[in-house]
């Protein structure tokens, strides 16, 4: 009954969250061609699972972060996607009119320590840092323990702080970026 | 608390981990002490900008076309089965026979009660009220809040049926669900009672095994359908609601 209904609502649910699969999916990839491969396959197989499913889904993004989590899986086997590197984010979109030098480095400096960090350290900062999960939430997400989400995130952090440092990042020049 | 023990809880209070006592603790140290402060103003402001980062990479509007394409595609394969044209003859001829006395029947509240849980989008209330496009905050549903209802699915529905229909239904822990439905004026359900609420009149009570209120607000009707609440329970959980939107 209503399958319409759910065609439509799955279109909606895509609308809602496709930019957060699209920033998982660039995390993961680390370029946004790529990304866009991974989104488009995690949409079609979350399609065929909503399709068939009764019961319901009780938090819709992380269900669609674990079909994309799993789909990069068989993704990265299939293209042999491990060397590929992070993309040059276009920096128009960034740019602060006030601070347009200062502003476009940084991030361009950014986008190269996050290169640095291995995927799975990125995944993890995202998904605290930007898309604000608990640490019980990515343990479920990422199927490991809360302990072990805590001591890899602070390396992961730890790392990018390094990284930030190596090129001269301290709190002023952050403050000033902005 | 020392200043080895401060940098590890730092990242806990931003991430928004830590209990009030030791976030009170930790922030009390930081205050006294210089090289925290720095690190936390540090860590706080790498997280700012990652956040205005990596949140500025958005889907382009191509990969939303082509995630639609691709599933329809995937239904398209289905228009050639030979029993899909025989259904679809077959529904043609009916709608053609019965088009002059029953127009498309419009969905009833209750079946969409029951279907609106695979509609969920978000359990954002902002957000669902966003994409369905009436103006709702946290404070219209404060009572349900209390009563430890969240937003569990939502759903627009303009066509086939050419009238507007929107609803949030909320669920709590024992499972208990009530949809929040919002209609075009002139709605209406026989044989209710009254009551006052607000200076309103709410329009309650029971029909098979649901139950409903309703009641006319500046611009649209509001109705409540729930089978796990009766009426008068269910009017207590929308009264900052009713006069209000
Ligand atoms: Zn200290």
């Amino acid at each position: 009954m209503f399958s319409w209904l759910k065609r439509k609502s799955f279109e909606k649910l895509i609308q809602v969250h496709l930019d957060s699969l699209m920033q998982l999916a660039y995390m993961k990839c680390e370029n946004r061609e790529l990304a866009e491969d991974l989104v488009q396959e995690t949409c079609v197989k979350a399609y065929n699972s909503f399709l068939k499913k009764h019961e319901e889904i009780k938090s819709p993004k992380a269900w669609l972060f674990k079909i994309l989590i799993n789909t990069h899986i068989d993704f990265t086997r299939k293209k042999h996607l491990s060397i590929v590197e992070l993309d040059t984010v276009d920096l128009e979109d960034q740019r602060d009119n006030s601070n347009v030098g200062d502003t476009a480095f940084f991030y361009k400096d950014l986008n190269e320590a996050l290169k640095e960090l291995r995927p799975e350290q990125r995944i993890l900062i995202y998904l605290a840092d930007v898309d604000e999960h608990s640490y019980k939430e990515i343990s479920e997400l990422l199927n490991i323990p809360i302990g072990t989400v805590m001591s890899r995130l602070y390396n992961a952090r730890q790392n990018l702080r390094k990284l930030l440092a190596k090129k001269g990042y301290t709190k002023e020049s952050l403050e000033v970026s902005r | 608390m020392d200043c080895k023990n401060t940098e590890l809880y730092i990242d806990a209070i931003l991430d928004n981990e830590l209990s009030v006592k030791d976030n009170l603790e930790v922030l009390s140290h930081i205050r006294s002490c210089s090289d925290c402060k720095e690190k936390w103003d540090l860590n706080e402001e790498t997280r700012a900008e990652l956040k205005i980062f990596v949140g500025s990479i958005k889907a382009s509007k191509n990969l939303q076309k082509e995630i639609v394409k691709k599933n329809n595609y995937k239904n398209k394969r289905f228009y050639f089965r030979p029993a899909f044209i025989s259904a679809c003859m077959i529904l043609m001829l009916s709608i053609g026979f019965f088009f002059n006395y029953t127009y498309l029947q419009f969905p009833q509240l209750h079946e969409l009660h029951n279907v609106v849980d695979y509609q969920l989008i978000s359990n954002d209330i902002e957000l669902l009220s966003k994409h369905i496009g009436i103006n709702l905050n946290k404070e219209h549903l404060s009572a349900f809040e209390e009563g430890m209802f969240s937003p569990h699915g939502a759903v627009n529905i303009n066509r086939p049926f050419n009238k507007d229909i929107k609803m949030i239904t909320l669920k709590n822990d024992k499972g208990h669900k009530i949809s929040l439905c919002f209609l075009p004026k002139g709605y209406k359900i026989s044989n209710l009672n009254k009551t006052q609420v607000n200076g309103v009149t709410v329009h309650h009570g029971s029909k098979d095994d649901f139950h409903f209120a309703y009641w006319e607000s500046k611009v649209m009707d509001i109705a409540l359908v729930s089978q796990d609440l009766n009426p008068i329970e269910m009017i207590d959980l929308a009264e900052p609601l009713i006069n209000e939107v």
